[in-house]
Formats: structure tokens, C-alpha cells, sequence
């Protein structure tokens, strides 16, 4: 088995994808290291069971837990709790293409305030708030070049948020809209909003050896069976493969990566299926492990000029870790109501505002930063929707009155729902750390995450989240709610190796290269010292295909 | 006998009729390890699944969507947590005494409104509401998961719900245990 190659990729998600395409594609030799197995559309049906009530595609947390600390009060002692029957699990898509695989692919760019988060609105206090080191024109190239090469599906219209773009529109149509998006359209213009037409990662026709939508009804949480969704595996990793120059080493997990006594890493070292230790060598490392297990890896994997861990010198790894903060809601549209063609089924909702992307709102505060507003229908999944009926003012209900439940819910309308996005601010509290007891099943020390949230985080979510319902309310829905919540979304995940351009205050250089070894690379979602108001996959493709290029011009261009 | 071998014999009789012949008469040490033990009430099981989710004729019930059958799967597979195993077995042996407790019959025996206090009461017991629920999760399980895996025969939870599963559905070979 061949053991040296130009690049070593460890994670085959998102960012490691990318990393593994762009570099194989420029000539160089690249493996791809990979724990979970290597799935592809053959393997993915529209199984409630596999995705989601036995969870396929993840760990068993018995085997790998993570241990997360939280506390019910300010003045309270932190508690910490092994996932196992904790509720929490911290496991997204560990399989070739990772948590890509399942994502539903709302592609919002990031704005250009979104870099300049500290010097546009000040600081705040109780969070550790930073500009990123480059600029929105620095990424705009690239978020040009995900649409092109990942498949971006969507519509440009005019619209006082719209960011500068370097293409008139997206590279592919919008895939087909619910008759819900023109009810969300009329209520918008009634109440003076811009509802704009919301971008995603799914082929709207048949492109580069992939199949369009095929407008099954389901599609965040499940894998895609006809390639269309724009998935790592899909889009990159498949293409990187069949040039030859991608080796993908599926059921690999790394144990450490080993570096010398001038600080450069010299090898990975990793576990193969059978549990047997395996070791490559690259000139070039890259980390995509997704934010929690980036973090876990490199600070176990101490070395002569790193004994904190790799790149840690300045103690920030693991350090302002990030999730996604926000609000939700959800409205009623009754068949009754509204006719039979809200039964339509299979097409997409896909409205968005960004109207208070920016609040100034007086009544609100002074001028700040606010989020990403997007309808969406309720996810079909059947199972998760009966369970939701089991409870009537708090009371478990069966028999008869159980059955009438859920007929009424699956027979007589459909709920769309509100999910706003706004910025999880970074703080002293959000944090990864290696757990001194706890061990997962290849006996390495499991991450120990501290969850926190900064209060302002509630605020935002709150005020969007009410702003959704207002337009709910105004087309007709019925048993409208809105309501912000502190707790993370596990899914999405950023930080904990943040760039910048002071070694003592952040992991990586602006380029996303550890700023204590020159050739470790992190390309997943860690870099983010914050990470905007939208979903983060959109970005993470885009920085790696920024990081890639540096990458490239490190090892003396492209070979291709 | 390997975990896959096992959940075809116990988890999808229904879907893999050929395979599961060919192996009913295997005796296997897991499956002895991991069946609820001898003795085990299966009739209160599935009175008590058939109160949660009764029958009726323009509704399909714990009958028709194979229930007891899906629950029988569910309890052969060897991922499920021996704790959360153990739980759901106990949870019916605590019924059927709370059954005798409170009435002096077994729970199979009792009237309709009888089974509805023994259900309350024990939902009232610690850990009983928590037993309820998961047996109610299951059973929407049953209803409304793919028929590969033994429930919701012919779609039946599906068409009674006006539900549209998608497409593709998985075949027997695409079954969670075996990706």
C-alpha cells in the first residue's frame, strides 16, 4: 500500500473535499483519510429509519462520545456529562462527503459586514468579536467558483441586501417553487419585505455527470440518490477519483499527526478498518475534521515543538468554538383554506429575507448586525411528525384521540416554517478541550466541549424570528409561533481554530496555514473567527478553494 | 452467526421470506442473548399495543401495521443498548403486575377502560410515562416506516395518512443494519 503522497487530506467532508479536488485536479497526488465508510447514491434511499431514527451515518456514541460540559445558571457549577443517554450528540455525517452529504444546501453567501463585524458595530461585551483578516472581494472569486463547479440552483433578484457579485447570476435555474413561495411573496410585498428567492445546492438539471432533483419531497437529513445535491462526495470528491489522482481511504481514523523538531508535521498516523496502525507521509497536510474534531485532533497531536499540541502554541485551539444561533417558528396553511394545490409535493419553498440582515431599528437598540430569515416547508420525515402528536398540553395521548391527532395533522394541512440565522457571537464559554478520562474506542482522548451561549445571541434570534411570523400572519396561517432558543445546533459547527494575522491571538495565517507549521493546512469551518448569518457549508467550499489555491502556490503552482 | 445474518432472521421476516426459511432453524447463541427471556409476556405486548393504537375499521391499528412483529425486530437488534433493551422488556413485566395489582386479572383479560387505568396508573409510575412514549415512538415506527423492515405492511400507515414516502425506497439489501 502506497504510503507517501503529495497532500494528505483527514476528513472528507466539505472542507476536505475541496481541498482533495482542487489539488488533484492541479496535478498533485492526494489521499483523502477518512473514518466513516464510503457511501454513495446506490447506498441512499428515502429511509426515515436508516437517516434518522437509528441514525446510520453517524457513530455509535457508545463508541465515540464526546463529554460536553453545560450549566443551568450563570452562578451555577458546570456540569459535565458523557453524550451516551445525554441527549446531545455532536456526530454529523461521518462517511466520504461527510455532513454534506445530508445537508439541505441553503447557499447564502456571506456579506461583506460579515468580515468586519468589530470595526462596523464595536465590540460587545462578554464576546470575543474580531474582522477576519480578509475582506468579502478576497472570497468573492471563489463563492463565484462553488456555483460553477459545485452547482448552485437559484434566481438573482434586486434587493437592498444583495452583496456584490462578479457573475450576473447563478450557473443553473432555480429548481421548482411550492405554490407556498408565491403565497410568502404576495405577503411580503404587503408588508413592504423583499422576499427573495433562496440559492441551493442542487442541480436543477442534469450537469457534470450528475442527475437533476428529482423532486422526491425529501432532502435535508437524507442522502441524495441521484447526485444532484451538491455534497462533497457528489460534486468533488467523485470527479477528484476518477481523475486519478485522489486516493480515498474510507474507515481511516487518525490518531495523531506526528511532527518534527523544526514544527512541520512528517506524518499521519491513523487506524485502517481492522484497527491496525497505518502511517502516511505528505508534503502538505490538511484538516477538515469539522470544527469539534479539528480542534480534538490537533491538540492531541503534541510533538517535539508542540507540546500543547499541534499549532497551539498561543493556547487557541479549541478556542471560540462556534454554532449557529437563531430563531424559529412555524405556521399552519389549511387545505381548507387554501386549496388543494398546497398538496403539492416534492417542490421547494425556497424564500429567504435578508431585510434585517443589518438591524437599525431603533426600538431594537443602535445599529447591529441581525441574520438570515428562510421559509422552509416542515420536513416530511412521517415518524418525526406522528411523535410530535403524541402530546396534548404536555399529556401523552393514544388510542382514539391519538389517531384523530394525526389526521388532522397529515390530512387536513401543511406547516411551513420559519428559520432564522443569526451570528453565535464567540465567547470565553464555547470551547474544546481533551478530556482527561474519557476514551473512545481506539483509546484516544474524546473532546470535551463547553456549549454556552452569549445572551445577545437570543435577542437576534428573537427579533428575525418574529419578523418571519409577522408574514406568516399576514397570508393567513393558522397557530403561528416564533421563538428563539439558546442551545446549539449540533450540525452546524465553526471555530475553534480561528485565522488572523497575530500568532498569539489566533491558530492559522490568513491563508488558513497554522501559523507554528508550514505545512498544515485547516479547510473546514474552524477558521472562522465569526461566521456570518447563514448556514456555513456555502462558505467552507469556498475558503478551502481559497486555501487550495495557496496551497498550490506553496508547492510551486499548478502541475496540471 | 454476524450481525447481519441475525437481523435477517429476526428483523425483516417479512421483506426476505426466502432467506428467513432457510434460517428458523438455526439455533444462535446471540439471538438467545439478545431475545427477551423465556416466558416473556408477549400477549399484554401486544394488548398494550393494541389499547395505544386500537384498530378501527376505516383506521389501521397495532394489528394491521404488524406491531408486535416490528417490536420483535426492534428487540433483536443487536445495536439497541442492552439498557434501553432491558427497559422496554421490564416495562411490560411492570404492566402485567400492575394488571393483577390493581384488578386481579391478567391485562389481556381486562375491559377496555380497564386497560385505560392500568396504562394511566402506570404512566404515573417512575420511568412509566417515559416507557409509554417509547413504545408510542415505535409504533409510529411501525406506522409509518418503510415495510422493509417488517411494520406498515403494503404502505398501509402511508395510504391511511394520505402520506407520500418519496423515492427511492430501500430494499432488503439497504437496510440500516447492512450499510
Amino acid at each position: 500500500m502506497r504510503d507517501e503522497f503529495d497532500i494528505c487530506v483527514i476528513g472528507g467532508g466539505a472542507g476536505g473535499g475541496v481541498a482533495a479536488f482542487a489539488l488533484a485536479q492541479a496535478g498533485y497526488d492526494v489521499v483523502i483519510l477518512e473514518k466513516g465508510p464510503w457511501l454513495t447514491e446506490k447506498d441512499f434511499y428515502k429511509d426515515e429509519i436508516a437517516c434518522c431514527r437509528r441514525r446510520t451515518y453517524v457513530p455509535d456514541l457508545k463508541d465515540e462520545p464526546h463529554v460536553i460540559e453545560t450549566r443551568e445558571e450563570d452562578d451555577q457549577p458546570w456540569r459535565a456529562r458523557p453524550t451516551p443517554g445525554s441527549g446531545w450528540d455532536f456526530w454529523n455525517g461521518n462517511c466520504v462527503g461527510g455532513s454534506s452529504n445530508f445537508m439541505s444546501g441553503f447557499f447564502h453567501r456571506l456579506k461583506p459586514v460579515d468580515f468586519q463585524l468589530r470595526s462596523s458595530f464595536g465590540p460587545i461585551e462578554g464576546a470575543n468579536v474580531v474582522d477576519w483578516p480578509i475582506s468579502y472581494d478576497d472570497l468573492e472569486p471563489y463563492y463565484a467558483k462553488v456555483e460553477r463547479e459545485v452547482g448552485v440552483s437559484g434566481r438573482i433578484v434586486p434587493h437592498p441586501q444583495l452583496e456584490p457579485r462578479s457573475t450576473p447570476d447563478f450557473p443553473y435555474p432555480p429548481t421548482r417553487e411550492h405554490p407556498i413561495a408565491g403565497l410568502i411573496d404576495a405577503s411580503c410585498k404587503k408588508l413592504g419585505y423583499h422576499s427573495i428567492p433562496t440559492a441551493r445546492a442542487i442541480l436543477s438539471q442534469p450537469a457534470m455527470g450528475r442527475g437533476s432533483c428529482s423532486y422526491n419531497g425529501y432532502c435535508g437529513s437524507y442522502g441524495c440518490a441521484t447526485g444532484a445535491k451538491g455534497g462533497a462526495r457528489a460534486a468533488l470528491i467523485d470527479r477528484a477519483v476518477a481523475g486519478g489522482r485522489c486516493e480515498v481511504r474510507a474507515h481511516s481514523m487518525v490518531a495523531r499527526l506526528v511532527s518534527d523538531r523544526t514544527g512541520k508535521v512528517s506524518a499521519a498516523e491513523y487506524f485502517d478498518k481492522n484497527g491496525v496502525r497505518r502511517r502516511v507521509t505528505a508534503r502538505v497536510y490538511v484538516v477538515a475534521c469539522q470544527a469539534i474534531e479539528t480542534a480534538r485532533l490537533l491538540l492531541r497531536s503534541t510533538g517535539p515543538r508542540h507540546p500543547q499540541g499541534l499549532a497551539n502554541g498561543s493556547g487557541q485551539v479549541g478556542r471560540n468554538l462556534l454554532f449557529a444561533a437563531g430563531g424559529a417558528g412555524s405556521g399552519r396553511l389549511s387545505y381548507r383554506k387554501f386549496g388543494e394545490s398546497l398538496h403539492e409535493f416534492g417542490t421547494f419553498v425556497n424564500r429567504a429575507l435578508l431585510d434585517w440582515y443589518v438591524i437599525d431599528d431603533p426600538e431594537f437598540g443602535p445599529r447591529q448586525k441581525g441574520g438570515t430569515i428562510d421559509f422552509v416547508h416542515a420536513h416530511p420525515a412521517p415518524i418525526a411528525r406522528a411523535t410530535s402528536q403524541l402530546r396534548r398540553g404536555g399529556r401523552l395521548v393514544w388510542g382514539a384521540e391519538l389517531k384523530r391527532n394525526l389526521e388532522a395533522h397529515f390530512r387536513e394541512g401543511r406547516d411551513v416554517k420559519i428559520e432564522a440565522f443569526c451570528d453565535w457571537l464567540p465567547h470565553d464559554d464555547c470551547y474544546v478541550t481533551l478530556d482527561p478520562r474519557v476514551k473512545d474506542k481506539w483509546g484516544l482522548p474524546v473532546a470535551r466541549v463547553r456549549v454556552d451561549f452569549h445572551p445577545h445571541n437570543l435577542q437576534v434570534g428573537w427579533y428575525l424570528a418574529e419578523k418571519g411570523a409577522r408574514v406568516l400572519k399576514e397570508l393567513g396561517a393558522e397557530d403561528v409561533v416564533s421563538f428563539a432558543v439558546g442551545s446549539p445546533p449540533t450540525n452546524l459547527q465553526a471555530g475553534g481554530c480561528r485565522f488572523g494575522k497575530d500568532p498569539k491571538t489566533s491558530v492559522l495565517d490568513p491563508d488558513c496555514r497554522a501559523h507554528e507549521a508550514e505545512n498544515l493546512f485547516v479547510t473546514d469551518g474552524s477558521f472562522m473567527p465569526t461566521a456570518g448569518s447563514a448556514p456555513y457549508t456555502f462558505t467552507i467550499y469556498a475558503n478551502a478553494f481559497r486555501v487550495a489555491d495557496r496551497i498550490k502556490a506553496q508547492l510551486g503552482g499548478s502541475r496540471a | 452467526m454476524d450481525r447481519r445474518t441475525f437481523l435477517i432472521h429476526f428483523g425483516g421476516l417479512a421483506a426476505a421470506p426466502a432467506l428467513s426459511s432457510l434460517l428458523t432453524g438455526c439455533a444462535s447463541p446471540v439471538r438467545e442473548a439478545l431475545a427477551p427471556p423465556p416466558g416473556f409476556d408477549w400477549r399484554t405486548l401486544a394488548a398494550v399495543q393494541a389499547h395505544l393504537l386500537p384498530s378501527e375499521s376505516s383506521a389501521p391499528g397495532a394489528r394491521e401495521i404488524h406491531a408486535e412483529a416490528y417490536l420483535r425486530g426492534v428487540l433483536a437488534d443487536p445495536k439497541l443498548a442492552p439498557a434501553d433493551r432491558a427497559f422496554l422488556i421490564d416495562g411490560v413485566e411492570s404492566i402485567g403486575k400492575l394488571a393483577r395489582g390493581m384488578t386481579g386479572k391478567h391485562f389481556v383479560e381486562l375491559s377496555h377502560d380497564e386497560r385505560e387505568a392500568v396504562l394511566r396508573g402506570f404512566g404515573e409510575m417512575p420511568e412509566g410515562e417515559r416507557w409509554l412514549e417509547e413504545m408510542l415512538g415505535y409504533l409510529m415506527e411501525a406506522l409509518l416506516g418503510d415495510p422493509v423492515y417488517g411494520g406498515n405492511p403494503d404502505g398501509v400507515g402511508w395510504q391511511w395518512l394520505a402520506h407520500n414516502p418519496g423515492f427511492p425506497r430501500p430494499p432488503a439489501d439497504k437496510r440500516y443494519f447492512l450499510l
